[in-house]
């Protein structure tokens, strides 16, 4: 009772402080939200193909930011090599789409659409791609560039006709457009150029069997099965990104740990008399540091809930200022963010409660 | 009436205390042996700077003798561990301050509850032992008044009341009645006194109000650290000397 009196004993300065604390936690559970997001829009491409194996040129380990350079003749020798089902072509490249009089990057895939490999994961409006003069694009990329489906956009010389919108293909920093392989190897000035190929292996046949039958034929090339491929995409979006999301994430924790230390302690100076007056009387020291516990986690508790509270909105308005910007919440990220400021909360009680131990009982008589 | 060979509720035995300060040292009270013993009212007496509170806190265990040791009911404060200490603080010390010292917030009620919540009792039983106090001090009526709503004397009374609620055996006053006008003065000292008579208790009172000698049944006189002089009431007179320190005087 004593820990909520004091804290309300000044409303505003209590109000301010879970506003700060809420803030600081929101920033947490918004960059958690994007980087599930991100995780999801970069490798959803690679974790949603069906593909066996992906073959690409010698040290290419992914699509993210690997560069891999085949040719039309690596696909009839893979379609000739035993166990090959299927080999489709992808060709990736980074490209400028003019849209509403300005430029804007794109990464565009094309791809074989008889086989649908390397395709769109998910189309959320329209359709998928049929023709040459035909582009999905990624929703959020649609969305900032306020394109629909029926829209044209130009890249170089070429018009084409936005058919669909796509899901799942917002890698944060690009997002993907999908157009005919021949299209794309058009716009690139290579007809021949390849990235990767997206192979299937007939029924019954082993993955790994086939992958060394593929290296023994094209020596000059690297193979992988779907989990290591998905695994170095994952790796490679983390080692870009990872570093960035913790270091913000770590500032908004020495914010949080900050502010409410800086509280706490004030509210032991202010509060001095008493817990002189507390301790002249028997106070044993476990009750006085239960009260600045109790007031450090009513805080973090009250701005904890608010942030919770205001997260959905906030996301909401961030998605729609800037489209490009997705985010993912689940009820994991927000219990780790919890976790955290509990520890956070903690460490700023034991640093504020180490103020108590200058506190005599005999200032009580002062 | 005290006899010889009563066990004290409170004593000191040499104890004296020295403060330090910018590297040298300042006696607040040269050695001195007392006792106080169970229902009797103790007057200190003196100026500002006499030694009366630093007594008060060597009593209350505040502060720990420089020389010479302090016992509250035969137990030894040096020899106590720091929670034995806060425990003995809480169960068997009431102090009395000159400036209240009530928590501004909580309520009055809660405020005399704090003391029996410190000897360990559960929140409920705290406030059950808290409301017979105020009914017993006749304040029941100022339970759910914060402490900036009081007069000066009901702040005292609750004071009181907070310092008796876990009924203990030594109730150490600091100038009870310095904030209080006559009137009030007066209730507090009987207050002080029918505890001490009623629950067999020693109380020790640090003051420069003369108007209390009158209640006490021992007033000892202090003066720059020192005891000078030693007074018994006229209703009681002790059997025994149960103070000495030199140089002193008795009538």
């Amino acid at each position: 009772m004593y820990a909520l009196r004091i804290l309300t004993r000044q409303p505003v300065r209590c109000v301010l402080t879970v506003a700060g604390i809420a803030l600081c936690v929101l920033l947490m559970l918004f960059l958690l939200a994007v980087y599930r997001a991100v995780s999801t829009g970069s490798v959803e491409y690679v974790r949603s193909s069906n593909a066996d194996l992906w073959v690409l040129q010698r040290s290419a380990t992914n699509i993210l930011r690997g560069s891999s350079m085949l040719s039309t003749p690596h696909g009839i020798v893979l379609r000739q090599t035993e166990g090959v089902a299927t080999a489709s072509p992808v060709l990736l490249i980074l490209s400028v789409a003019m849209c509403r009089e300005a430029g804007a990057t794109l990464f565009l895939a094309g791809y074989d659409v008889s086989t649908g490999m390397g395709g769109p994961p998910k189309i959320v409006a329209g359709r998928g791609v049929e023709n040459d003069d035909e582009i999905v694009l990624d929703r959020s990329f649609a969305a900032k560039w306020n394109i629909a489906p029926g829209d044209a956009i130009r890249i170089q010389d070429d018009s084409l006709t936005v058919v669909g919108l796509s899901g799942g293909t917002n890698a944060f920093v690009v997002q993907y457009g999908f157009s005919t392989i021949r299209r794309v190897q058009r716009i690139l000035g290579h007809p021949g150029l390849v990235t990767c190929y997206l192979v299937t292996v007939k029924p019954g046949a082993d993955p790994a069997v086939v992958r060394n039958a593929i290296m023994e034929d094209l020596p000059g090339v690297e193979v992988f099965d779907r989990r290591t491929f998905l695994a170095n995409n994952i790796q490679e979006m983390e080692s870009g990104f990872l570093p960035i999301l913790y270091a913000i994430a770590a500032i908004g924790g020495v914010v949080l740990t900050s502010i409410l230390t800086l509280l706490l302690t004030v509210i032991i100076l202010e509060s001095r008399r008493d817990f002189a007056v507390m301790r002249a009387l028997g106070a044993p020291d476990g009750i006085l540091r239960r009260v600045i516990c109790s007031q450090a986690l009513m805080l973090s508790a009250a701005g904890t809930i608010t942030a919770a509270l205001f997260f959905p909105s906030f996301a909401a308005a961030v998605e729609w200022l800037t489209p490009e910007v997705s985010t993912q919440a689940s009820f994991v990220q927000t219990s780790a963010v919890t976790a955290v400021v509990f520890a956070i909360t903690v460490l700023s009680a034991w640093i504020a409660i180490r103020r108590l131990r200058g506190i005599y009982p005999l200032e009580a008589f002062a | 009436m005290k006899e010889r060979g009563q066990r004290a509720v409170l004593e000191l035995r040499g104890a004296s205390r020295i403060y330090q300060a910018a590297g040298r040292g300042t006696t607040g009270l040269y050695p001195t042996d007392l006792r106080v013993y169970p229902g009797e009212v103790v007057l200190l007496l003196g100026p500002s700077g006499s030694g009366k509170t630093t007594l008060l806190t060597l009593a209350g265990g505040l502060v720990a003798p420089s020389s010479g040791s302090v016992a509250i009911d035969g137990c030894c404060l040096d020899e106590l561990s720091p929670p034995a200490l806060q425990q003995l603080r809480a169960s068997r010390i009431g102090i009395v301050f000159q400036s209240f010292n009530l928590i501004d917030a909580l309520t009055t009620l809660e405020n005399v509850a704090l003391v029996p919540r410190f000897t360990g009792l559960r929140p409920r039983e705290a406030m059950q032992k808290a409301r017979s106090v105020l009914v017993e001090i006749g304040i029941a009526h100022l339970a759910a008044q914060f402490p900036p709503e009081l007069s000066q004397g009901e702040k005292q009374r609750v004071v009181v009341a907070r310092a008796i609620a876990t009924h203990p055996g030594l109730l150490l006053a600091d100038e009870p009645t310095a904030s209080l006008d006559t009137e009030n003065g007066l209730n507090i000292t009987q207050v002080l006194r029918r505890y001490a008579k009623n629950h067999d208790a020693a109380v020790l009172v640090a003051t420069h109000d003369l108007r209390l000698i009158e209640h006490a049944d021992r007033v000892i006189h202090l003066s720059d650290g020192r005891v000078m002089e030693i007074e018994e009431s006229v209703s009681t007179k002790l059997q025994a000397p149960i103070l000495k320190q030199a140089p002193m005087t008795k009538k």
